[in-house]
């Protein structure tokens, strides 16, 4: 089993991918956006929601998300998040990059060796 | 009795809230989200079968730490971009502000000049005094300093709204910098007619502004209290009488104007004016920082040659209203050329005195007889200022 800290800093770094992936299908509120995260891993992993609002709001800082806030009939209202144009192209750019990062790391973790 | 301690979640949500460091409005919307978070987590830990209270703490322990979930929203509020953005606004609201402290400032000041003749009218009869003159023209340095506290007190609010910060967190760093910026100004950038009373008016510039940003808070703005506009106007009104914006006068013809100063025997204006000679070539010209010229012209070569240590005096005087001299000796005296066999004249730069003192000219020269006599008067005593920088001035003494 991989030790703990690796899970939680590799998540750390890709909490703003997990978030603008699962905005990519339409506006959600923070908890909401845990829950889709959680769901879509099939329950393997969630963002910490201590560390989501931090990326939520840096996301929308950088204006890669816009937050409304809205009623809902049950329950208090809510802030929910959309992409903007540039969160769009910030998601491509960084489902590039982590595919890179994937395909490096699994080519080492692979096992094999240079003939160098 | 209901029990009125306050929950897990409110206490987490203060602790957030006061970790934040934000504005007002900011703070309520992310505590707001988050306790919009607990509650939907709650509810989902609650249909999952945990209890409500077991339920309460889980959601709690989820979001984790609160003065770190607090540091990792604020830093991604409070970025280098938003500190950019907020410096245009700051400056709109310095010159708001400036604006404001003007009118503010001749408010309480004209209020204070009437208010100090009512007083001077009341007390009048006792004392002997009435009402002697009202100068609109001293309003200048009260009123800079009220621009100043103004400038400096609009910049924290806006600038920390903008940059989402707590105004007590850049009130003095903005205090300081704009202390710094104001001060460089008046002491270094403004040259105007100087004096004592304006230098320390510039030199307190800076002082008045650092009040002026120090005194925002976070706190709603209140209205300014009775209380604290009553001591200002009174503050005001003894001071407008102690600088003279408002003056008292004996009853009688025992003013205030100034002292009178002593007749003096020798000097240029006991020495009869010459008949020979006459001023010519405009006489006076040349006031306001350039040299003064000076000059006399004779009928014949003769007549000039008759005349002896011809040369331009200045002595210091009071101003027009009482133009005796105020030493027994010209502050300068400046050697005459011989232009022509004819005609002599005297070029002369005023002493850069540090007050704005005020000078009588002539052009004297020995006569036939022996005697000094005025070749050419350079009539009313005249001002000159002190033109420069307050710092010129102050390392000038």
């Amino acid at each position: 089993m991989a030790p703990r800290f690796l899970g939680t800093q590799l998540l750390k770094g890709t909490t703003p991918l997990l978030v603008l992936t699962v905005l990519a299908d339409g506006e959600l509120y923070g908890y909401e956006i845990a829950s889709r995260i959680r769901e879509r891993s099939g329950g393997a992993f969630a963002p910490s929601e201590g560390s989501l609002y931090p990326a939520l709001h840096a996301l929308e800082a950088d204006g890669a998300l816009e937050a409304t806030w809205r009623t809902s009939d049950r329950g208090p209202r809510r802030r929910y998040y959309q992409l903007t144009e540039r969160g769009r192209g910030m998601l491509a750019e960084s489902r590039d990059q982590w595919a890179s990062f994937v395909r490096g790391v699994s080519a080492v973790a692979a096992g094999g060796r240079s003939n160098g | 009795m209901a029990d009125i301690r306050p929950t897990d979640q409110e206490l987490y949500l203060a602790r957030v809230a006061a970790a934040l460091r934000m504005p007002d409005t900011t703070t309520r919307e992310i505590t707001e989200e988050l306790a919009a978070h607990l509650a939907d987590a709650r509810d989902a830990l609650v249909e999952e079968g945990l209890t409500s209270d077991h339920a309460d703490r889980e959601a709690l322990a989820r979001l984790g730490n609160p003065e770190d979930l607090a540091s990792g929203v604020r830093r991604a509020h409070q970025t280098r971009r938003r500190l950019a953005t907020a410096i245009g606004p700051a400056v709109g609201a310095t010159i708001r502000g400036a604006v404001v402290g003007y009118f503010f400032g001749i408010g309480v000041l004209t209020l204070a000049a009437i208010l100090a003749v009512v007083v001077i009218g009341l007390i009048g009869s006792t004392l002997h005094l009435s009402f002697g003159g009202y100068d609109t023209g001293w309003y200048s340095g009260p009123v800079t300093l009220f621009v100043a506290a103004y400038a400096g007190h609009g910049i924290p609010r806006v600038f920390a709204s903008r940059s989402e910060r707590w105004v007590e967190d850049v009130r003095f760093p903005i205090g300081l910098i704009g202390a710094i910026a104001v001060a460089v100004i008046a002491l270094f950038v403004i040259r105007l007619p100087l004096d004592a009373g304006t230098v320390a008016v510039l030199a307190l510039t800076p002082v008045a502004f650092v009040v002026g940003a120090v005194a925002a808070s976070d706190r709603p703005r209140r209205r300014l209290p009775i209380a604290v506009f009553g001591g200002l106007l009174v503050l005001a009104t003894i001071a407008s009488v102690a600088a003279g914006l408002v003056t008292a006068r004996w009853n009688g013809d025992h003013a205030f104007d100034g002292p009178t100063a002593p007749s003096l025997g020798v000097s240029a204006w006991d020495a009869p004016v010459a008949e020979d000679a006459k001023p010519s070539g405009g006489g006076l010209t040349g006031y306001g920082g350039v040299p003064l010229e000076l000059s006399a012209a004779w009928d014949t070569d003769a007549g000039r040659a008759a005349w002896r240590d011809i040369r331009a005096e200045v002595w210091r005087s009071g101003p027009p209203e009482w133009p005796n001299l105020l030493d027994s000796a010209p502050v300068m005296v400046v050697a005459a050329t011989v232009d022509t066999p004819q005609w002599a004249s005297a070029s002369v730069t005023f002493p850069k005195a540090t007050d704005r003192a005020w000078y009588r000219v002539a052009l004297t020269g020995l006569g036939p007889d022996g005697r000094r006599y005025v070749l050419a008067d350079g009539g009313e005593p005249t001002k000159v200022d002190y033109v420069g920088s307050a710092w010129d001035w102050l390392t000038s003494r």
